[in-house]
Order: structure tokens, then C-alpha cells, then sequence
């Protein structure tokens, strides 16, 4: 009976749930359920018993199909699916090249993007150890000549005094320490804080507790270790607390211990060492009014705004000038938010490298993209035929697509790896450079975001060739073997990435020239001595022991003595801290008979070196005028300090500076000599001017020493500390340098930067004539027939040569300019990063130019070569 | 299958199909079992290798003017299976009786 047959609910529910049946099953599968069905029917039909009832009957059976159309699932997607993929990577095998290439490509672009925004991610965004670090400041003034100030004892007292904006203040400046007591003295470099200190930041002690105000004002000798070195000296044992150590020869009571990530002050840039104990402020010598060494810091209020507590400050500023003119006139207020001040140093370097790596990537999706295309393309004549065969225009496309998702993952993956990689490798070379680099891992959603942009372009470009050929006209295709598939449409979107590529790879070559002309420049600075066989390292004269001016004196006499007569060591003298090494402050100075100065900002700022009158000859620095100090320069005799050239041309101009005196610290010094001038902070740093005095008039407690051995520096420094020990069994020597090495450390982050950039730069170059290469390889092959028939006609090699050639470097042309232009542009952003070398410097832009078009010539003249060797007659027959 | 030894419905449906009862909606009958626990039953039974599918004579069909049904038969493995599971389930050592026996039509 075929009346209304499958009209029944049950059927079409059915044809319903066959439509998720694997094609491949579907008619076997939907023929089953309708025979049952139907036969069942047709049954009840016979016996009569066709209601309602039984054909509810029916249909509740009918339901149990869905089920079975779901178990059939796995089966339909491991079919289709396995099959693209075996394909798919068989395919890949075939062409190694292509797929390397791609592979690589890919690799390269996001494990670099990874690694980089990692160490981005790292050292802006993830908090430092404080608690809430993006509400705390960093309170800096600022001069006429310097941005970031510490401030003076009495700027502190007047910043609690108003302050208004801010829930805590508290402030530390660094001191250093002898602990002895073990089986060797130990150098310790701590800090002085305020009580306030530790309760701003937020940190609560491993062990114990931390300062009271109390014992801040009443200079109770309590002390705060580290967790380091309670592990290294205490071996971190927790019945330290309460325990006394011996420190510069005072008893100090240890009160309590901080936790391992705890640090202050935060990593930035002049601040070289960790701190390892933290004393209350008071406790150290007060000194001078005007020295500045206090690092401040400040909780926000809650609430309140970065905007609003600067605005807060410069009131309460011009609230002091008005009280007091002449001394903070001139003087502005710099407060920064601790989350800037920790990655500025390095933030300009970060962006532009995050930059560099932008274009990387970019290039090398743009290589990708150009691979897949020139693969999908000529496999033209292979989509016809299996369009011809049956193959819906969704299975091809499907196919292509899984093809550049494979590719895309695994580029991916071998990018992680590389990430990986990258990340050690910062690690060691960028140590010292960037803070907290250790703390530093992979990101997550840095991996995810370039496994994203992969993908993308693997689908993007795999599927828009694919699209265009499997729409292709069959007929023509087929007929033409497939030579027709470089469309003009498809060879200028090649042309264009081809373009892309070499202007993102002149644009990263000039950014890498002009660093690298930068790094040679400062090379050549003269630092105004001779930093060559000159050893320099620090001891500490314990304050008690060496309190009396006189012991220090002793004491300087007595080593330079014997360590002169060492049979390495040509000179030896005293320095409180060396040119390229830490701790360059400001002092204020008076020079008499010279008005007041009008604004606080024109006081006469200038370093404070304490030396033995054997300095200058030991570091080769010129006496320029006058002399140096003697030894009837002694403590009963009348103060006399040397200048530098700098101090004496800015603040002498048109007068002999010898014989005229200068006041600081409330005495009056005489001037004896001019000195040449020596880079203190770095040699692309400016110029600061210096005043020297005399050791014997007051020498420092921390010092240096610098020797100018007969060879190798570093060789000398056992027979060195015997010498000291023997005047002092309690004294370490620490901080041994060469001062070559001390040199070097400051210019090791402009060297890590060019290292980076010109590694970035060469990927990218390479890059970009891979990418040339492929694009003139494929384009001459397609011309091959056109070139076999010019050259049977009788065209010569040259002509073949100028045909192809032309044609690629005329796109290689475009791409060069339009990479010029941008350069022009963009280098202005890293100017800051240069030194004396404009960001239009045009050698630079010329000579890369060059060298760039230069490659691309050759990657260009192997394919042209190629086409010249090939036989017309062979050629004619290509298809 | 999953574990070691068949369940208790798909070693009924084993039984159901040693006593003649080759068709899916019969075993339904059979069993009392729903068509959602029969028919995936017989399709991991049939990819385990213990049961084989064949489709009835196209005469047939069209005898009665419907597409061909599909029927299915216990393999060599299959016997050895329902052997191990009469022995597991000694309720089913018990002969079937069905309500409306269908003769087997090859």
C-alpha cells in the first residue's frame, strides 16, 4: 500500500535526525529505521490495530534514532577528518621546502612575539611585591639639571609636615655595614629607614616585627634582616630573633626577619645592590641639611588620584616658596607612580622592541601568506580535476584549510618552544638590564594571542586561494593545464606582501643601523682617564673604630703605603666613589664673595669626591691649572678642595678659579687645582662638575681605592687584601673591579638593545629574501613557456636576464621607498635611545638601502638564472 | 566493548538474536528494551565483530512494497559471547517465548 507513504510523524522524524547521520551511512541508515517502520505499519495494518495508540507506539520507537544517529558521530568525523588531515600532511611532506620555510616563518614570528611581550607583561604588569603597589609614589624633586632628586632631611620633614594627599610617608637612604663576629668580616649594604617604612609598603615580617617609632627617635640599635641573608649568614635559623650581631663593631638586636621577595628601594636604575638589613633612620650620623639621599616614598589616601596628589604637592610647594623664597624657589616637585618608575628605565627600549617584533611577525605572516598562495595556486589543474571527479567545492575548500590550520599549529608550536628558548637566553644576557627578570615566565594570553594571529593568517590565506580555485571554470582549467591560475588579481597581492615585506625589513635594518652607529659613537667618547690596568674596590671603616678623623688618616697612610710597594702596582690612591660606578649625589655649594642666588634652582649643585692627593696621577687625569693635594694638607691645615673643568667653566667663566673659596657643609675650602674632566655616570651621560677634597680633611667612612697596576688588574687582588688585612684584620674588600669591566657595565644595556634589535633586524631580512625568492621562483616558473618561445625567437641570455630581473626588483623598488618614507617616520619615536647620531642620519638610511637591495637582487638573479639554463625546446612543452 | 564482560541488555539482545529474533523493531518486542538502548547496542556489537548485518531479498520488499529491512545474525564470535554470558546471567539459560512470533524470512 504506497498511500501517503512516509507521511506519518514518524518518518519525517526520521528524515529529521538523518540529516546529522554521516553522509556516507545516511541511506543505508535511513532505510533501515523506514523499513521497520513501514513494515510494522503495513502489520497493524493487516490485524487492524492502526490508531492512534499504536502509532504513538510507533513514534516512541522512532525516537531511540536519535540516539543511534548520535553513536554514529565519532565515525563521521574520524572519517572526514582523518582523511583531510592524512592528506593534508602528506601534501606538507611533498613540498619540505614550503613547508620548512612556512614552519620556520611562522616559529620565528610568534616565539619571539611571545618571548618579548612576556618580558613586557613581566616587568609592567605584574605587581611588585608590595602590597597595592599602584597606589604608591616615589616623591622626587626636581632642579633646572635633574629630573629625579632624592630629597634632603629637611624636604622630608616639610613633606610629612603638609602633606594632605597621602595616607603614609617614608623614606630610606642607603648605609652600609661590617658584620663581623663569623670567620670573616662580611660587607653588608643596608638600608636607614623611617618606622613609617614598612607598614606604607605593606609588608609584614617572615619573623619578628619590624621598627617601632619609638625606637626610630631614640636610636635603638635594633636591626631588620633580609630573608637572604638570614639564609647565607644565620643559616636561617628562626632563633635569630633576639639575638645580637656585631655591625660596624656595635651591638645591634635582631628584631625580626623580612620575607624573600621583599626589597627597598624598588629596582631602579641607580640602585645597584639589594639591601640586606633595614636599621632605623636616626640611627645614622645626621647629615648635612642639604644632602639629598633620602629615597621617598608615599601610600595614596584611598581615592585619590595620581593627578590629584601632584597637584596636592605643587600647592604645598608654592606654599614653601612663598614662606621661604630663596630656598625652594626654582624647585618643582616629582612625584611618580612606582609602576611607571620601575619600568621606565627600560620602557622606550620595551616599545620599540615590541614594535621590532610586530613586524617580524608581520613579515613573516606576509611570507606565509605569499607561500600559500603561490602552493594553492599551482595546484590549480589538481582542484579541477577533483571538482571534475565529484569533490564538492566545501570538501576542497575544507581540505586547504585544514592543510594551513596544520601548518598554523604546528608553526605554533614550534613558536612556543622558540619562546621558550628566547626566555632563557634573556635571562643570562639581560641580566642587570631589566629588573626582575628572574620573575619573568612565559604568558599565557601572549601564546594565545599569537597562536590567534597564526591561525588567522593560516586560515585567512589558506582559504582565499582555495575559495578562488575551487570556483574555477573546469573546462578551461583542464584544458590549459592549470597555467592560468597566476591571475594577474592573485600575482598583485603577491606582488604587494613582496612589497610589505621589504619595506617592515628596511624599516627594522635602519632602527638596528642607527642603534649600532649609536653603540660605535659612544665607543669613541674619551672618559677622561685611563681606564686601562686599573683595579678599584670598596672597604668600610667601621664608624666607632675609625670615628676620629685622624684614625681614618692613619689608616689611608698606612695601606697606601704598603700597597704601593707591592711589586704589581704602580700608584695607589683614595676615592670616595669612582667615575662609572654607584652613589653620584649633589651636594649644594656657596661661592664667596658671589650673591645669594636668586632661585634655589641656580644654587650650585656639584659631586663631592673625597681623595688622596695621588688620585689624579693614578687614573691619568690631567691637573689642568694649580695643584693637587700634599701632604701638608692636613687635618690641623687650612681646607682647600680641587675643582673640575667643568665646575670652573660653568661656575668661573672669565676668572681664575685658584685662591677663591667655596662653602659647603658649613666650611669655607680653598681652591688649589683644577682638574681635568673625567665621565662620571656614563658616556653618553652629561657632563656633572665635581669639587675633590681631600682625605685627610675629612675622609669618608665607605670608600674606594684605585690602583693602577703594572698588568692585569684582577691578578692583584689577593696580594691586595693580605695588604689591607694586615692593617686590619676586621676590614673585607669588596666590589673588586677592573675598571674596564665597571666600563663596560654601563654600556652592557645599549649592547643588549643592538644585540636585540639587530638579531630581530637579520630574522626579518632573511625573511624577507626568502620571501622574494619564493615569489620570483614561482613567477618565473609560470613564465617559463613565454620565456622558451622568447628565447627560441632568438632573445640573448641578457635579455632573459632583464626580464625577469626588472620585473622583480621593480616590486623590490616600491617596497624600498615605501620602507624609506616609513623609516623616515617612525625612527623619530626611538631618538631618545641614540647618541649623537640624528634619527635622519642619512648614511645609515642610504647603506641599509643598499645592502637591502643588494640581497633582493640575488634572490631574485637564482630564479633568473634558472629560467636563462632552461632548453626552449623543453620549455615550450611545459605546462 | 568496554569492560571485560557484556552487559545484562546487550547479552538479552544476544539471546533474542540466537532465538530468531533478527530484526531491531522484534527485539524490541522481545526484550521489552527501548529502541534507544537497542539500536546502539547493535551497532557496537556489530563494530566489536559479534554480530553481522545483511538486508533482506530485494523480492521481498517489494513484495510488500517497502525497502528492504535490515536483519542481523550472531558471527562465530558472537555465539562465543552469549555462551559466556548465559553462563554470567544464569536467567537467561530460560527459553524465550515471544507474544507474536515472527517467522524468519530470508
Amino acid at each position: 500500500m504506497l498511500k501517503s507513504k512516509f507521511s506519518q510523524p514518524y518518518f519525517w522524524l526520521i528524515t529529521a535526525v538523518s540529516v546529522i547521520v554521516p553522509k556516507r551511512l545516511r541511506a543505508a541508515w535511513k532505510q533501515e529505521w523506514e523499513a521497520e517502520l513501514c513494515h510494522h505499519e503495513s502489520r497493524l495494518t493487516r490485524w487492524r490495530k492502526l490508531d492512534w495508540l499504536t502509532r504513538i507506539d510507533l513514534l516512541r520507537r522512532s525516537l531511540g534514532s536519535l540516539k543511534d544517529a548520535l553513536i554514529l558521530q565519532p565515525l563521521r568525523w574520524e572519517d572526514d577528518m582523518w582523511q583531510d588531515l592524512r592528506f593534508g600532511i602528506r601534501m606538507l611532506l611533498k613540498k619540505p621546502g614550503f613547508t620548512a620555510a612556512a614552519l620556520i616563518a611562522l616559529a620565528l614570528g610568534i616565539g619571539a612575539n611571545t618571548a618579548i611581550f612576556s618580558v613586557i607583561n613581566g616587568v609592567f604588569l605584574n605587581p611588585l611585591a608590595y602590597h597595592e603597589p599602584e597606589r604608591l609614589m616615589m616623591i622626587w624633586e626636581k632642579l633646572t639639571r635633574a629630573d629625579q632628586v632624592e630629597l634632603s632631611p629637611q624636604d622630608y620633614e616639610e613633606y610629612v609636615k603638609r602633606n594632605q594627599v597621602f595616607a603614609h610617608i617614608g623614606a630610606a637612604e642607603g648605609a652600609n655595614f661590617n658584620l663581623t663576629g663569623g670567620s670573616e668580616p662580611v660587607h653588608v649594604d643596608g638600608q636607614a629607614a623611617t618606622a613609617s617604612l614598612f607598614p606604607l609598603l605593606g609588608v609584614n615580617p617572615l619573623l619578628g616585627r619590624t621598627f617601632t617609632k619609638e625606637e626610630d627617635d631614640a636610636d635603638a640599635p635594633v636591626v631588620v634582616l633580609s630573608h637572604r641573608l638570614w639564609q647565607s649568614h644565620f643559616a636561617g635559623n628562626p632563633a635569630i630573633l633576639n639575638q645580637t650581631i656585631r655591625l660596624n663593631d656595635k651591638n645591634y638586636t635582631v628584631i625580626g626577619v623580612m620575607p624573600p621577595e621583599f626589597q627597598y628601594p624598588p629596582p631602579v636604575r641607580q640602585t645597584p645592590t639589594v639591601s640586606d638589613l633595614w636599621v632605623p633612620r636616626a640611627l645614622m650620623t645626621e647629615k648635612a641639611r642639604n644632602s639629598h639621599n633620602l629615597k621617598t616614598i608615599g601610600r595614596l589616601k584611598d581615592g585619590v588620584t595620581y593627578e590629584q596628589a601632584r597637584a596636592a604637592l605643587e600647592l604645598s610647594m608654592k606654599q614653601r616658596q612663598q614662606e621661604n623664597p630663596k630656598d625652594h624657589d626654582g624647585i618643582s616637585t616629582n612625584p611618580i607612580p612606582l609602576p611607571v618608575q620601575v619600568g621606565s628605565q627600560i620602557r622606550l627600549a620595551v616599545q620599540v622592541f615590541a614594535a621590532a617584533v610586530m613586524f617580524v611577525l608581520l613579515i613573516a605572516c606576509a611570507n606565509v601568506a605569499n607561500l600559500l598562495l603561490s602552493f594553492a595556486a599551482a595546484r590549480q589543474k589538481e582542484f579541477a580535476l577533483r571538482s571534475a571527479l565529484g569533490a564538492g567545492r566545501f570538501r576542497i575548500v575544507r581540505q586547504l584549510l585544514t592543510e594551513s590550520v596544520l601548518l598554523a599549529l604546528l608553526g605554533g608550536g614550534l613558536g612556543l618552544l622558540l619562546a621558550n628558548g628566547m626566555l632563557k637566553a634573556f635571562r643570562i644576557f639581560g641580566a642587570g638590564q631589566i629588573p626582575r627578570l628572574d620573575q619573568i615566565s612565559l604568558d599565557g594570553r601572549v601564546l594565545m594571542f599569537s597562536a590567534a594571529l597564526s591561525l588567522l593568517t593560516g586560515i585567512v590565506f589558506g582559504l582565499a586561494p582555495a575559495w578562488h580555485a575551487a570556483r574555477t571554470d573546469l573546462n578551461q582549467t583542464l584544458k590549459e593545464g592549470g597555467r592560468r591560475a597566476s591571475g594577474s588579481g592573485s600575482q598583485r597581492l603577491r606582488n604587494s606582501l613582496i612589497v610589505a615585506e621589504v619595506a617592515l625589513s628596511l624599516i627594522l635594518l635602519v632602527g638596528a643601523g642607527l642603534l649600532m652607529k649609536s653603540f660605535w659613537r659612544m665607543q669613541q667618547v674619551d672618559p677622561g682617564f685611563n681606564p686601562d690596568n686599573l683595579l678599584t674596590f670598596e672597604i668600610q671603616l667601621p664608624y666607632p673604630k675609625y670615628e676620629d678623623a685622624q684614625r681614618r688618616e692613619n689608616f689611608a697612610q698606612a695601606t697606601m703605603d704598603r700597597l704601593s710597594a707591592l711589586p704589581g702596582v704602580e700608584a695607589t690612591a683614595f676615592i670616595s666613589h669612582v667615575p662609572f660606578g654607584s652613589g653620584q649625589g649633589l651636594n649644594g655649594y656657596k661661592i664667596e664673595g658671589r650673591p645669594e642666588p636668586q632661585r634655589s634652582s641656580d644654587a650650585i649643585l656639584a659631586g663631592r669626591r673625597i681623595i688622596t692627593g695621588e688620585y689624579f696621577r693614578a687614573m691619568g687625569i690631567p691637573l689642568l691649572e694649580g695643584r693637587t693635594f700634599n701632604a701638608a694638607d692636613g687635618d690641623a691645615a687650612p681646607r682647600v678642595a680641587v675643582i673640575s673643568q667643568t665646575f670652573a667653566t660653568r661656575f668661573f667663566p672669565n676668572e681664575n678659579p685658584i685662591g677663591r673659596r667655596l662653602q659647603t657643609n658649613n666650611e669655607w675650602f680653598t681652591i688649589v687645582g683644577v682638574a681635568g674632566e673625567v665621565r662620571h655616570i656614563g658616556l653618553d651621560a652629561e657632563l656633572i662638575p665635581q669639587v675633590y677634597f681631600n682625605f685627610a680633611q675629612g675622609g669618608q667612612f665607605r670608600t674606594r681605592l684605585v690602583l693602577r697596576t703594572k698588568n692585569d688588574p684582577l691578578s692583584n687582588v689577593n696580594a691586595v687584601r693580605q695588604q689591607i688585612q694586615a692593617v686590619d684584620r676586621d676590614l673585607p674588600i669588596y666590589e673588586v673591579f677592573s675598571m674596564n669591566e665597571l666600563i663596560a657595565k654601563t654600556i652592557a644595556s645599549r649592547r643588549f638593545n643592538l644585540l636585540l634589535l639587530g638579531v630581530f633586524a637579520i630574522v626579518a631580512l632573511l625573511l624577507a629574501a626568502v620571501g622574494i625568492y619564493g615569489v620570483m621562483s614561482y613567477a618565473t616558473a609560470q613564465r617559463t613557456n613565454e620565456i622558451g618561445i622568447r628565447m627560441a625567437l632568438g632573445a640573448s641570455r641578457s635579455a632573459v636576464y632583464q626580464l625577469i630581473l626588472g620585473q622583480g626588483m621593480r616590486v623590490v623598488a616600491i617596497g624600498l621607498l615605501t620602507g624609506l618614507i616609513g623609516a623616515f617616520a617612525l625612527t623619530r619615536w626611538m631618538e631618545t635611545l641614540l647618541f649623537e647620531v640624528r634619527a635622519t642620519d642619512p648614511m645609515t638610511y642610504v647603506v641599509i638601502a643598499f645592502v637591502l637591495a643588494g640581497i633582493a637582487l640575488v634572490a631574485c638573479f637564482v630564479p633568473a638564472r634558472r629560467a636563462t639554463k632552461t632548453d626552449p625546446m623543453i620549455a615550450l612543452r611545459y605546462e | 566493548m568496554g569492560k571485560g564482560y557484556l552487559s545484562f541488555s546487550v547479552a538479552v539482545i544476544l539471546q533474542a538474536l540466537a532465538n530468531g529474533y533478527q530484526y531491531g523493531f522484534d527485539i524490541m518486542d522481545i526484550t521489552g528494551l527501548p529502541s534507544g538502548t537497542v539500536y546502539p547496542a547493535l551497532r557496537r556489537l556489530e563494530a566489536s565483530g559479534f554480530v553481522k548485518s545483511k538486508w533482506e531479498k530485494q523480492t521481498i520488499a517489494q513484495e510488500e512494497q517497502r525497502p528492504p529491512r535490515k536483519y542481523y545474525e550472531l558471527t562465530k564470535l558472537g555465539h562465543e559471547a552469549l555462551a559466556e554470558a548465559v553462563r554470567r546471567y544464569r536467567v537467561l539459560e530460560q527459553p524465550m517465548v515471544a507474544s507474536e512470533p515472527e517467522p524468519k524470512r530470508t
